[in-house]
């Protein structure tokens, strides 16, 4: 190799890669994609209203109809609860499994006390991550009726009981929230030990 | 390439380039950005983007990734004029401070201080070449530009590299500006230095 080849500036910037040497801490993708989520739900919503603002009678009636489809094809076509992640599980970024339920920030069993558009308030029973205790409010996005997603979780209900796992003030679909159930609990509960 | 798609479809096809691209545009967010939650922003936004514009994504996976080099780099620069009018350009967005929230080893490689000196055009295409490892074509498509303007373009801006990785340091040169303006405060002095302290 010559002294040119050594002193390539290419080579001197490819070896002084700032991020070569430091990966990304897992939870930002989480937290990304949370954003993202947060955005696209948003514009399905925005973008229902405008067609339906638009709609005769007649075409109001097929909306309808289609947009029940599209929930019978995305919830499973069950209003209550969802055991597991649902149909469209390929929109989850992570898939659920007591193993990157350890990567979620919080996990407990709690109760639905009320629903505020995609605000859902909690009443924590047992905290398995998170030490998370008495009452909390998280965004439940696309899992309170007012958005269709594709990511697969449970219609949440006041006064039902969940087993609710997520990340700073999102609660994830996917698998990691879903109707509660005394061995997934117990699961939930090993795997958080 | 999605119109026909339904809305789960485009949420699908957003998971799936999501999924695919995440690491590397979060790598070049990192790259360029002094924090990680500024870094963050700029992927979020950069999909965000992607989203309102899936009718436009490359249906050939390879062309896809300079394509979001390129969206990206466009949220970079609308982020540094939003900090920018916040007065916080240089404390928050940098290549010097970047590599330094990343703790890379002090003092700071010559070839870094000497690109921080660069405009930002020839900055650009040199990490891309260098960091994202894209090819002529790919720099075009992400800077929208031929690829022999590229080719062009990379040559200089080595060449203009190379020479800065030559020349005095910024605070080398600061100390040299300082004794300038000092000299030309205390007695009469050449016009040179007087236009070198300016």
């Amino acid at each position: 190799m010559s002294q040119q080849d050594r002193t390539d500036p290419l080579d001197e910037l490819r070896s002084a890669d700032p991020v070569h040497h430091s990966p990304a801490p897992s939870e930002s993708k989480a937290r990304v994609w949370a954003r993202i989520q947060e955005v696209t739900m948003d514009d399905n919503r925005r973008t229902t209203r405008r067609r339906t603002a638009w709609a005769g009678l007649a075409a109001a009636a097929v909306a309808g109809v289609a947009v029940f489809a599209l929930l019978l094809n995305n919830v499973g076509g069950s209003p209550t609860p969802s055991d597991g992640p649902g149909p469209g599980i390929s929109s989850c970024v992570e898939t659920y499994s007591l193993e990157t339920l350890a990567n979620r920030d919080f996990a407990f069993d709690g109760t639905v006390t009320t629903i505020d558009g995609d605000q859902v308030a909690f009443d924590v029973g047992e905290s398995f991550a998170g030490d998370v205790t008495g009452s909390i409010t998280l965004m439940a996005s696309g899992m309170t009726g007012t958005s269709v997603t594709s990511a697969g979780g449970p219609n949440l209900a006041v006064g039902e009981r969940y087993l609710v796992a997520g990340d700073e003030t999102f609660v994830w679909a996917c698998g990691f929230t879903q109707a509660y159930d005394e061995d997934v609990a117990a699961d939930w509960a090993e795997a958080a030990r | 390439m999605s119109d026909t798609l339904s809305g789960a479809g485009r949420e699908e096809l957003l998971a799936s380039v999501f999924e695919s691209a995440y690491a590397p545009i979060m790598a070049y967010a990192r790259r360029r950005t002094a924090q990680l939650s500024d870094a963050e922003d700029v992927v979020a936004e950069t999909f965000i983007v992607v989203w309102r514009r899936l009718d436009d994504l490359p249906e050939h996976e390879a062309e896809r990734l300079p394509w979001l080099y390129g969206i990206a780099r466009r949220v970079l620069a609308n982020q540094r004029r939003g900090v920018a009018r916040r007065g916080r350009l240089r404390d928050r967005i940098e290549l010097v401070a970047a590599s330094q929230a990343l703790q890379t080893p002090s003092p700071l490689p010559a070839v870094l201080d000497a690109i921080g000196r660069l405009r930002e055009t020839d900055q650009e295409i040199l990490r891309l070449v260098a960091w994202e490892g894209l090819s002529h074509a790919e720099v075009g498509a992400a800077l929208s530009i031929s690829p022999n303007a590229a080719a062009i373009r990379l040559h200089r801006a080595r060449g203009r590299l190379e020479r800065e990785m030559r020349t005095p340091s910024v605070e080398a040169k600061g100390l040299r500006r300082i004794r300038t303006w000092l000299g030309w405060k205390g007695s009469a002095s050449s016009a040179h230095e007087r236009e070198e302290a300016r």
